[in-house]
């Protein structure tokens, strides 16, 4: 180990670490939110990661099946619900954003219009639009109707659609890894180092995300409109907040950052359909430094986690996963001892 | 004797049990020896998860940790498997109690999340420490035997494990009426039952090292039965399998735990042997259908399956409460004007707001002290904080001229005090 090594580790923990930490914002939104513990996060990075990969070779992604049929169940879960309340007015957005991504994509990967020789930036656009609208999905029809049901019972709940999505994957994409070529390939010379043009790529992305989100939350009515459905549920609905649609965005931003973050791992990483549960338990790390409440702590975490996990791959590698997830039992103990909101014995 | 009616369904289940291998083929029994096993270890899960309501995605990792710990000290040790069911067992319960011990504090979500990480923790340590054979896994382990009669062929090995599982079915339903599985029950509230007088954090280790202590049964079941240990069937799907037929069964009851097995393996033999034209496909269909069923089964039914079948058989009668109890002890009360509480320098702030600040005050037995003051939330808080958590407000209290070190609920109330309770809230809409 000298220090050109350590500076590689250091960079190639943080290009991963950056990942780990747009999904612990997205995991801690949908939590503050919504209070599911969003377990399917990593899928939607495998999910991104293998569709574009695919689309990459030319080869039109059955992605947009899943997508039709949970769009289908979407509206049928909706329609029901209308029934029920004799109010149809809410049906309108759920058949547009049930229909119009599956449509769309199903029109532009079947027309030939984005072959393998389409220029990158249509096929990310592509895998955004197959992959992105696939949590909001989720959510109206496995979590919405939960949400008045424990934390307990959410958590069970999003294992089981982890799981399903999981068995998607295998049947989508197969057992076999892939890789999508990088975007930009060589390194970047500063003198001391040399900079991957992806990790620089990735930062741009990652600080972009962060700042749209930053104005989102401070500068618009929608976003304070979350804010205040996270701080506190009830008081929320009593001024006039649909908490139920501040969920659906919540969970749309959260697959909007899962499909960004696959984009940006798949160059570095072969992903396998199941990569997703250990990506998005690496975030989770991060999640719990942050006590599942501030954004910027959950971020410093997860490239924490990032960096600990590339130098430990270089010392233990055959261990690296197991320090990782071990590394998350004293993070849990120091919450726990510091955090006396934990458990109950304080106000 | 007349068998009591509530009783019959598990009699007759026992009977079939017993009668199975001489009725049905053999893949069925061996299929009745798997959900056996499976049903041992959603035991455990049912009084953690739907008595406790904590729940655990690690448990495949205590089964591993039962079966490991027997082939390693047969092969090392050269003891017979019989003598290595209470190292299992023991190897399995300290490993609970010392997770536990780790875990148990954090609350609903933290708790699965550090589960979920001893799991995975101990998986990748079963696959890549020496000596455990990687993630190839150790081969030849002996297979069960008693009185020179194999243990393994399907019918005895099926049957030895459904009567350990109706010996613990048996404990548990037992443990769930007394008057310890009452305070369990209880324990989803822990404000509630530590007023109660109950140690709600030792009660929960308990019952983790009784979950941990079934899934250390079942995993030296486990190499017996196949006479090799490898990784992968206690890695985190594994665990995940586990809640989900402790979920479908229903967490409620201890037959939830048998039921959730049953279905889930005859699911998915159906799954495998109906759908074989799916199967060249190459897609995970048993995770699509169980995630999609306990999805479905949370949103309709999250009592699970358990209490469908529950309403056309006979019921028990309600449990009746004796005629009359024992007295409880009196304590003697302290004389008129000693000394009862004495609390010096109580703060508290919230942030900037400083609610209280070096409160210090007496209260001598037989005498009515009243708190005066502006803020309404700091004086009703007052006596809570004196009493539940003067150590961590740095204010010292003292009941009796006793310093009270150990503030914890349950303790109070062991030595006489009983905690004020003041609470508003809106009804949920």
């Amino acid at each position: 180990m000298n220090a050109t090594i350590a500076t590689l580790l250091v960079q190639d923990g943080l290009t991963s670490g950056l990942i780990y930490a747009l999904l612990a914002v997205s995991i801690v939104l949908v939590f503050l939110v919504t209070r599911v513990l969003w377990v399917p996060a990593g899928d939607m990075v495998a999910f991104a990661a293998l569709t574009m990969s695919l689309l990459r070779q030319g080869i039109a992604p059955n992605t947009v099946w899943l997508l039709a049929g949970l769009g289908l169940l979407a509206v049928l879960v909706q329609a029901w619900r209308c029934q029920r309340s004799g109010e149809w007015q809410p049906m309108r957005g759920v058949l547009l954003l049930a229909l119009i991504p599956p449509v769309l994509g199903y029109a532009i990967t079947r027309s030939g219009l984005a072959g393998a020789d389409a220029p990158v930036i249509v096929h990310a656009l592509i895998t955004l639009l197959l992959v992105a609208p696939l949590a909001p999905l989720l959510y109206l029809t496995a979590f919405r109707p939960l949400a008045e049901a424990s934390v307990l019972v959410k958590l069970i709940a999003a294992v089981a659609a982890h799981y399903m999505l999981v068995g998607f994957g295998l049947f989508f994409f197969g057992a076999e890894g892939l890789r999508t070529p990088p975007f930009i390939s060589g390194r970047l010379d500063v003198g001391i180092t040399t900079l991957s043009w992806h990790l620089l790529l990735s930062l741009a992305v990652s600080i972009a995300m962060i700042a749209a989100l930053w104005v989102f939350f401070e500068r618009t009515l929608w976003g304070k409109a979350l804010r205040a459905t996270a701080i506190n549920r009830f008081g929320a609905r009593l001024v006039g907040i649909r908490t139920e649609r501040a969920g659906l965005l919540a969970f749309s931003i959260a697959g909007l950052i899962g499909a960004l973050s696959g984009l940006m791992i798949g160059p570095i990483a072969t992903i396998y359909y199941d990569s997703g549960f250990l990506i998005g338990l690496k975030a989770f790390i991060g999640v719990v430094c942050a006590a599942m409440a501030s954004f910027p702590v959950a971020v410093m975490g997860a490239l924490a986690v990032g960096v600990f996990e590339a130098f430990a791959s270089f010392f233990a590698s055959a261990l690296k996963e197991a320090i990782v997830f071990v590394l998350l039992v004293p993070i849990l103990l120091w919450r726990s001892l510091t955090d006396h909101s934990l458990h109950g014995e304080d106000d | 004797m007349a068998v009591p009616a509530h009783r019959i369904p598990a009699l007759v289940v026992a009977l079939l049990i017993v009668l199975a291998p001489w009725m049905l083929p053999v893949w069925i029994v061996t299929l009745l020896g798997y959900v056996g096993l499976y049903s041992i270890v959603c035991l455990g899960l049912v009084l953690l998860t739907g008595m406790v309501g904590i729940t655990s995605f690690g448990q495949a990792a205590f089964v591993g940790l039962g079966a490991y710990v027997s082939a390693l000290s047969i092969i090392h040790l050269g003891l017979s498997p019989w003598l290595t069911l209470p190292l299992s067992l023991a190897a399995s319960g300290l490993a609970g109690a010392l997770i536990g011990w780790l875990t148990i504090r954090l609350s609903g979500h933290y708790l699965v999340l550090g589960t979920m990480a001893w799991g995975l923790g101990l998986f990748y340590l079963f696959g890549n420490l020496q000596g455990l054979g990687g993630f190839n896994g150790l081969s030849g382990v002996p297979r069960l035997e008693a009185a020179g009669l194999s243990l393994v062929e399907p019918a005895r090995f099926m049957l030895l494990v459904w009567a350990l599982l109706a010996i613990l079915l048996a404990g548990t339903t037992t443990l769930i009426d007394s008057r310890a599985g009452r305070a369990i029950r209880a324990l989803r509230d822990p404000v509630m039952v530590e007023s109660f007088g109950v140690q709600s954090a030792s009660l929960k280790l308990k019952v983790f090292v009784a979950a941990a202590l079934f899934a250390g049964l079942a995993g030296w079941l486990h190499a017996h039965y196949l006479g090799h240990v490898s990784p992968s069937p206690f890695g985190i799907n594994a665990s995940v399998d586990y809640l989900f037929m402790a979920v479908i069964g229903g967490t409620g009851s201890p037959a939830g735990a048998v039921l959730g097995p049953a279905v889930v393996e005859s699911l998915r033999t159906l799954l495998r042997d109906a759908v074989p034209a799916l199967q060249g496909v190459g897609g995970n269909y048993e995770a699509i259908v169980f995630g999609a069923l306990v999805i479905l089964l949370l949103q309709r039914a999250s009592g699970g399956l358990a209490p469908y079948l529950s309403r056309w058989l006979p019921q028990r009668p309600p449990p009746r409460a004796p005629a009359a109890a024992q007295p409880l002890p009196t304590r003697k009360p302290p004389s008129a004007g000693s000394a009862l509480l004495e609390v010096r320098g109580l703060g508290k702030r919230f942030g900037g707001l400083v609610a209280l600040q070096g409160v210090d005050f007496n209260v001598p037995a037989g005498e009515i002290v009243a708190l005066i003051g502006p803020t309404a939330q700091a004086k009703a808080r007052c006596s809570i904080w004196s009493l539940v958590c003067c150590r961590r407000l740095r204010a010292r209290c003292a009941y009796r001229a006793s310093e009270l070190t150990r503030c914890r609920r349950a303790r109070s109330l062991l030595v006489g005090l009983l905690e004020p309770f003041s609470t508003c809230g809106c009804a949920p809409t």
